[in-house]
């Protein structure tokens, strides 16, 4: 069968404290340690010697839920492509370097909101079912802090399975922004909650506010920098 | 809410993130970290066959990087 023992599990990983409020952006030698690991991992699973027989079905997932998976998987190919796992073949690909950063970080992001909903899911004999009131309360507060709207009513929209008895993503919607997802999407410019356009969007506003965010970082530890320049040189020169 | 293929066994669910032509991208649908690719087996469409060498595997996520790329460009 596999050979998972065979692989060391990335720190970050193993990490029992790795909860969404505590958790920070990823360096680059953690995230190619993570590819790694996945590469050897998927690379086992995949070659094991036995035909497996399934059994094939349909089924209701979330859409980000897949979209998190896809980037992962997709994560692994061009990791394979770059030489992150030790293969070079950048041939006619010389867009995948941008294009993969660029998913890295709109995957990280959505996952954290993704995981607000994911925290609040439960199960019971009726099936699953979800604490609207503390999702609306983590995503308030979420917005109090700079995240932006669009990407939570994208993570929203696509969270939840809407039936007339049950309809969540309607519940949040009207909790954080006193509209149907619709009337919220006509609001800002979009067909109806469903245009491609939010995705796209979504995607662009993160990449800028990861970029403003790093910028801010960057300075603030600059001046914090020279800061401590002046503080020893006026040290030096006798002062307290 | 989308529905997705699911494959069964082992008493776990994998998700069909895709087929490009005979191989099924899958992943665990309780540990995204799960992942594998397998082929169809012409005669029984839920017999999944293993990769036959590493050069296989690495052609099967090329195909996959290939395909989100000029998606991602259309």
């Amino acid at each position: 069968m596999s050979k998972d023992n065979d692989i060391e599990i990335p720190s970050y990983m193993n990490n029992t404290n790795n909860s969404r409020k505590t958790r920070r952006r990823l360096s680059p030698e953690e995230r190619a340690q993570i590819i790694r690991y996945d590469f050897e991992n998927t690379k086992n699973h995949s070659r094991d010697t036995k035909p497996i027989h399934a059994k094939k079905s349909k089924k209701k997932v979330s859409k980000m839920s897949d979209v998190k998976r896809m980037r992962i998987a997709f994560g692994l190919g061009v990791g394979v492509t770059l030489g992150v796992v030790g293969f070079a073949n950048k041939d006619n690909i010389v867009e995948i370097p941008q294009k993969f950063e660029e998913w890295q970080i709109t995957s990280e992001y959505l996952s954290d909101l993704y995981d607000v909903i994911h925290e609040h899911e439960h199960e019971n004999s009726n099936g699953t079912w979800y604490d609207v009131g503390d999702i609306s309360a983590d995503f308030q507060d979420m917005l109090k802090n700079g995240v932006p709207e669009d990407a939570i009513a994208y993570v929203t929209a696509n969270s939840f399975s809407y039936t007339y008895e049950t309809d969540e993503r309607s519940a949040v919607f009207s909790s954080l922004f006193n509209a149907t997802p619709d009337e919220w999407a006509k609001q800002h410019g979009y067909d109806s909650i469903e245009d491609e356009n939010l995705e796209k969007d979504v995607e662009r506003n993160i990449l800028r506010t990861t970029k403003i965010n790093e910028y801010n970082q960057s300075l603030n530890s600059m001046l914090e920098d020279t800061g401590n320049q002046i503080e020893s040189s006026m040290k030096g020169m006798g002062g307290k | 809410m989308k529905e997705v293929d699911i494959y069964t066994f082992d008493d776990k669910n994998y998700v069909l993130l895709d087929r490009i032509e005979d191989y099924l991208f899958l992943s665990n649908e309780k540990n995204d970290h799960d992942m594998m690719i397998r082929k169809v087996d012409a005669d029984d469409e839920e017999t999944l066959l293993p990769l036959e060498s590493d050069e296989e595997f690495e052609k099967a996520l090329l195909l996959l990087v290939t395909k989100k790329l000029k998606e991602e460009e259309s």
